[in-house]
């Protein structure tokens, strides 16, 4: 481990990889704070920046630190203007939001500095013990094993089904693997459902899919409904940035339990920052003492460093199956997990042997970006506020613009804008409906391995045999199965009403 | 009324029915047709599924909201909305024969006067500004390749 370590120190130690771990929190906090560009969007508007940059170690360090600028920008704005643009901060509102209103804006803004450089530096701890044992494991996997593993990969999609949406998530996640389908595959040449589109031959670019699954329909939201986008226009104070040795002291507990939690959970696929956000808010709400807990929802420090600190930790844990396993632990991660294949780098467990220097180099990327994000954004925290007052009417067209360009550059062909708008426009329809839209990206994402993984083992076997054949594959399918029917079974059971 | 979701799961429900359809024709190579994978297999499972969650959703009785997004369907503007979205295949349509700062800019001063906007003079600045800006630093410091200006000012497409 000391021996990878040293390995990523030089390889993220370098001027340049330094200077992109600024940039990358740089952009990744003043893009993420707008609304309808997540760290989903952001990172996929910078994977066509981040593939020309050729060196993939830069790469992935220049998208780890949009990722965790991302994210404290998304908290930004769900604390200034109750906005969150992610539902990984939802939980940050519910007490940041109240601070800010009552004129602790500074201080809201600087727990949660805090919070997120210490869950996401405690994440990046545990992912440097755990990953390599995880890794070893993984070791043993045959594609029968992997197409299971990628089985139980979709089953994370239960994570985004709320309550009776089980079926729907299902849906979406078949849907996203037909889309996955679309062209050439791995393992067979003839293109397929390509409707004599030539451009589609080698498939749907995947960051057109994410721009028209999410940033787009978030721009067309905003344009919808006036009252989402008018709440930017409010000016909130941003003074008093220190906080006193009493409510340092109040918070560092919390900080210590939920970035153990935050991690875990994160580890988990399809469990990711949004399950640890409102687990660690709940828990802490039950460990606070009777007084403090009737402070939650009113402006609680300790409401607003919970899910900061869970959120932040969950981010790095998810980092784990994605980089061992080659599992997307999160719709971010899904998208982080398409980068690496752009930049032919096969995730999974050859990884750390194969390419150390790009394992361990993001693993120090992750030390050094919540760094770079606490000393960039304390000092900065009253100057990033004023983005938000970008008026809406300019607003709305640098995010369709943006969505529009980044699908462009990666392939420097317009039929793809036309498909990224369809795709847009039926992701709005969804949303109206209630489908949530992260299973259909995380069905496209493992769609391609999830068939390469299956013919290869079908071929191997001579049928379907390879289901049963080895304990490993029987006992991933047997957990699977479990984890797609338990929601399904706990739907059922709540009285109807509820 | 049906609700929304009932529409998009017959939408979903004809989907899969088509895309089963061109799965099973899917024209075969006479050795992958004695495989026990073939280029079809994983699709028809998928259409299979497709079918059968869709044809789920229509028949179970549906327990949670139809969208959080939505508070009602009065009140949003259906105009300005259509209105953008018209502006995007536009600019998807041209910015390649315009190239990339001309339509950029138009693009942008169009949607922000449609947004409300009333400043002319100030659309067109941030739209000019933007479009260089953007292209200078894909183009030019990247090395992604845009055309910057429509092909009869020097431009290619």
């Amino acid at each position: 481990m000391i021996e990878g370590l040293l390995v990523g120190l030089q390889a993220a130690i370098s001027p340049f990889n330094i200077l992109m771990v600024f940039i990358g929190c740089f952009l990744g906090t003043f893009i993420g704070m707008l609304p309808g560009l997540g760290p989903m969007s952001i990172i996929a508007i910078m994977i066509p920046i981040a593939i020309q940059l050729g060196d993939p170690a830069s790469a992935l360090i220049l998208l780890s630190g949009v990722y965790y600028g991302a994210i404290f920008g998304g908290s930004t704005s769900s604390i200034l203007i109750n906005a969150p643009g992610v539902a990984g901060t939802v939980a940050s509102s519910f007490d940041g939001y109240p601070m800010a209103r009552a004129g602790q804006a500074g201080k809201a803004l600087t727990i949660a500095a805090i919070s997120s450089f210490a869950g996401g530096t405690i994440g990046a701890i545990l992912l440097m013990i755990f990953a390599p044992v995880l890794s070893s494991v993984a070791k043993l996997f045959w594609s029968a094993e992997y197409f299971s593993l990628m089985v139980l990969g979709l089953t994370a999609i239960a994570a985004f089904a709320g309550q009776g949406k089980i079926i729907k998530a299902m849906c979406m996640t078949v849907f996203g693997v037909m889309l996955a389908t679309v062209g050439e595959s791995a393992l067979h040449n003839a293109a397929r459902f390509t409707m004599g589109i030539m451009d589609l031959q080698s498939g749907i670019y995947f960051v057109t899919l994410v721009m028209g699954l999410f940033a787009l329909p978030e721009a067309i939201f905003l344009i919808l409904d006036k009252k989402r986008s008018q709440a930017m226009a409010n000016n909130n104070k941003i003074e008093n940035l220190r906080i006193t040795k009493e409510e340092a002291r109040e918070i560092a507990p919390v900080i210590g339990r939920q970035s153990l939690l935050g991690f875990f959970v994160g580890v988990l696929p399809g469990a990711g920052a949004t399950m640890a956000s409102f687990l660690g808010y709940g828990i802490e709400r039950n460990l606070a003492p009777s007084g403090e807990r009737e402070k939650f929802g009113q402006g609680s420090i300790r409401g607003l460093a919970a899910p900061e600190t869970a959120n932040n930790a969950a981010c790095t844990g998810s980092f784990v199956p994605m980089l061992t396993l080659g599992i997307p632990g999160s719709g971010t991660t899904a998208i982080l997990l398409g980068a690496l294949v752009a930049l032919s780098i096969t995730p999974g467990p050859r990884l750390m042997e194969d390419q150390p220097e790009v394992f361990w180099a993001v693993i120090i990327s992750m030390y050094l970006g919540n760094l770079v994000l606490l000393i960039l954004n304390l000092p900065l925290i009253p100057y990033i506020a004023k983005l938000l007052t970008v008026p809406r009417h300019y607003l709305i067209p640098f995010v369709i613009f943006f969505s529009l360009i980044g699908a462009y550059i990666g392939q420097n062909n317009a039929t793809e804008l036309l498909i990224m708008i369809a795709l847009g426009c039926m992701a709005t329809v969804l949303r109206f409906g209630g489908f949530p839209l992260p299973p259909m990206i995380i069905g496209f994402i493992l769609g391609g391995m999830l068939e390469d993984n299956l013919g290869r083992a079908m071929r191997k076997a001579g049928g379907m045999e390879f289901m049963w054949e080895r304990p490993m594959t029987l006992a991933i399918f047997v957990l699977a199965l479990a984890l797609l029917i338990y929601p399904i079974l706990k739907d059922r059971k709540r009285p109807s009403g509820e | 009324m049906a609700r929304i979701d009932r529409y998009i799961a017959l939408a979903l429900l004809a989907f899969s029915v088509g895309y089963g359809y061109l799965a099973w024709v899917h024209p075969l190579l006479p050795f992958e047709a004695r495989m026990p994978f073939k280029p079809n297999t994983m699709p028809l499972g998928l259409a299979a599924l497709g079918i059968l969650l869709s044809s789920l959703l229509l028949l179970m009785p549906n327990s949670d909201d139809p969208s959080k997004d939505v508070d009602g369907w009065r009140g949003f503007a259906w105009k300005e909305t259509a209105l953008l979205i018209s502006f995007a295949i536009a600019y998807a349509i041209v910015l390649r024969p315009f190239g990339f700062i001309v339509s950029t800019t138009l693009f942008i001063i169009l949607s922000s006067r449609v947004l409300g906007e009333t400043n002319i003079i100030r659309s067109i600045t941030t739209g000019i500004i933007t479009s260089g800006l953007i292209w200078y630093l894909v183009d030019e410091v990247l090395g992604i390749y845009l055309v910057a200006m429509p092909a009869i000012f020097g431009g290619s497409s």
